[in-house]
């Protein structure tokens, strides 16, 4: 049995899911007190103690039945019914292992019968997920698509904690009103001194997002992270355009980006002309949203800056760089064609505090870094 | 684990399920083979799922079952350890000083004792001389800092306290945490606690809780009742209906004296299945376009 639950543990970790040692113990020590051994109980047993995460629910459950589906194992399970279905798990681990590796374009190292299985296995699994980090966003397929985004998430959900803890409390400056109140109760005698609360630094986190075609592709990987960073980090309000600006924030839904991506370009009038409009989309800004900037808000524009060789709007984003915390930039082309044809990259480019490039993972990271210290 | 048992010879998941019952929950195969396990084990229950089907209250019944004591904390953003595990009654500290005016040396040892604590939530349900159930609702508000003190508490059973050392609990309790998902919670604290999703029920066990619920209700109503809010949480809506929700949806139906589901009980329903006047609107143009029932 327990030959059984190592090899379902080794399947789920294959596969992203983190099962720590002390649950495997758990779900030892579970099967002990066990109140039956069918099918449907021992899968209950085992997932409540080895999967804490909605996510991988499915995932439990077919790893699942492939370790344990030939036989329903029983108590008095003895070793030549567990050779079995460690065949037949390796088997689907291999499957999987193989799918993987095509996911990477690298099935045929992931089959090469010389390696060891865990060797393989090791390579495989690195080279897919430094391949992933540095993976353009638009040269990824559907099913590595899904992937990114779990990871981005993933990365956003760590950025966000790490900074979280850099708060301290208290000290700052004595609070005399509360102070004077509390000591009533002793007799006049300020006993315990009251300071101040800090206010913890919330920043708003104001993102504009260009929606024209060129950068469609693009947005739900950048929303996807820009959302989940900063909401836990401050207010996020999300504005759209492609030559006029509207507000797209009540029409995001942060669990489904893609989806929210649709509604938006159904219903958000973000088109007058077709034609994308940097300069009008500021000038719209600028008119409705100016006063809402304060020193503590970010402005986080996401764009390629292909302005169709319209008015660039630079005298507007002065003013919000002037007004704001500060200005980042998130572009999708290399920098190297920054400024080139219709890129105004360059004429906005000294009105940022940070401009970065965006087309992979590891540089988004660097764009968090960098946000992260404010 | 090697704690003296209680009397739970004969607790299997079948006198679970049939005990809940009694107190007006009703719970499938998993939910209570896995509420088994947690007695078993003694171990924390981390119950996830979408809001309204029913979390909480098994915390509630589960308690109520077993004739333990529910000491409940509802978390919120902010809140820290003097209002969640202890803090010292400095007052009644100040008058034992006036009232003693011993000299300093003899008092000192006498005002960090247990007779100068006031324990909150958790302390209680440690200290409390009965074996309690500890409730810690919606644990997805509180910061994670203050997961991290929970910690301690529900892997090694005790308390420490800088000024007097570590309390023990005296029994085990029962402890269930429940929450939204409106934020992911540290890998640490999911490690220490068995894990169970609830989902929004399957229509037989739906219909169950409404004939638990509203004894009296005919048959053909529950199940088209039912049907009908199993139909709902299909739609494409911003929230879907809990089973809370199905409730009251069904208890307006009985105080206005509809027998089936029509029109009239699709205006109820607007106000009392549905939260969202979008989502509203959709129901009534589902409903309107036909045959949908």
């Amino acid at each position: 049995m327990v030959d059984h639950v190592m090899l379902l543990v080794r399947f789920l970790r294959e596969r992203g899911a983190t099962v720590s040692t002390p649950e495997v113990l758990d779900a030892v020590a579970a099967l002990n007190v066990a109140p039956s051994y069918d099918p449907a109980t021992i899968r209950t047993v085992l997932r409540a103690c080895l999967i804490k995460d909605k996510e991988f629910a499915q995932l439990f459950d077919s790893a699942f039945d492939c370790t344990f589906e030939p036989q329903h194992a029983t108590e008095g399970d003895s070793a030549e019914t567990a050779v079995v279905p460690e065949q037949a798990a390796a088997g689907s681990l291999a499957v999987g292992r193989g799918k993987g590796g095509g996911e990477e374009g690298q099935s045929e190292e992931g089959r090469t019968a010389g390696l060891s299985a865990a060797q393989s296995r090791a390579a495989a699994y690195q080279a897919g997920e430094s391949g992933l980090l540095n993976l353009p966003f638009l040269a990824s397929r559907p099913n590595q698509k899904n992937q990114l985004l779990a990871i981005i998430r993933e990365l956003a959900k760590k950025l966000a904690s790490k900074s979280g803890s850099r708060h301290q409390r208290g000290k700052g400056r004595v609070d005399f009103r509360r102070l004077w109140r509390n000591s009533l109760a002793a007799g006049g005698i300020p006993l315990e001194l009251t300071w101040r609360e800090r206010r913890k630094n919330k920043p708003r986190v104001f993102i504009i997002c260009d929606l024209s075609n060129s950068m469609y592709a693009y947005l739900p990987f950048f929303l996807e992270f820009v959302f989940s960073f900063a909401a836990t980090r401050g207010t996020v309000r999300v504005f759209g355009f492609v030559d006029s600006l509207e507000e797209i924030t009540s029409l995001i839904d942060p669990a489904d980006m893609s989806k929210s991506l649709e509604t938006v370009s159904a219903k958000a009038r973000v088109v007058r002309r077709g034609l994308t409009d940097y300069g009008n989309a500021f000038r719209g800004f600028y008119r409705y949203h100016r006063e809402e900037l304060t020193k503590r808000t970010f402005l986080v524009i996401v764009g390629d800056a292909r302005n169709n060789n319209f008015r660039s709007g630079v005298e507007y984003l002065q003013e919000f760089r002037a007004r704001s915390g500060g200005i980042y930039w998130l572009n999708p082309e290399d920098k190297s064609s920054w400024g080139t044809g219709d890129s105004y990259m360059d004429v906005y480019l000294p009105c940022c505090d940070t401009a970065f490039p965006c087309e992979n993972i590891t540089q988004l990271k660097k764009f968090a870094d960098s946000f992260a210290v404010k | 684990m090697n704690r003296e048992p209680e009397t739970t010879a004969e607790l299997s998941p079948e006198t679970l399920k049939e005990g809940l019952k009694l107190y007006g929950y009703i719970c499938d195969d998993a939910i209570a083979t896995v509420l088994y396990l947690a007695e078993k084990m003694r171990k924390p229950l981390l119950i996830e799922g979408p809001a309204g089907v029913g979390k909480t209250e098994l915390g509630k019944a589960y308690s109520a079952f077993r004739g333990r004591r529910l000491v409940r904390l509802q978390c919120y953003e902010g809140l820290d350890e003097t209002k969640a595990i202890y803090e010292w009654n400095y007052k009644k500290q100040l008058l034992y000083i006036q009232a003693e005016s011993r000299d300093w040396q003899s008092v000192e040892g006498d005002i960090f004792t247990e007779q100068f604590l006031l324990a909150r939530p958790l302390l209680e349900s440690i200290t409390s001389p009965w074996p309690t159930v500890l409730l810690v609702d919606e644990l997805d508000k509180v910061d994670q800092e203050f997961e991290a003190m929970l910690l301690e508490l529900l892997g090694d059973w005790q308390i420490t306290i800088p000024e007097t050392g570590t309390i023990k609990a005296k029994h085990t309790p029962a402890v269930f945490l429940t929450s939204n998902r409106s934020r992911e919670l540290s890998e640490a604290l999911k490690r220490r606690c068995l894990y169970l999703y609830i989902d929004y029920p399957t229509p037989e066990r739906e219909r169950e809780i409404l004939m638990k619920k509203f004894p009296g209700i005919d048959q053909e109503l529950a199940a088209r009742a039912t049907r009908f809010v199993q139909k709902v949480r299909e739609l494409d809506l911003r929230k879907a209906p809990s089973v809370a929700e199905t409730l009251d949806w069904v208890e307006a139906m009985l105080i206005a004296n509809l027998s089936q589901v029509d029109q009239k009980a699709v205006e109820l329903a607007c106000s009392t299945l549905l939260k969202h006047h979008r989502d509203a609107d959709v129901l009534v143009e589902k409903f309107r376009s036909g045959r949908w029932l």
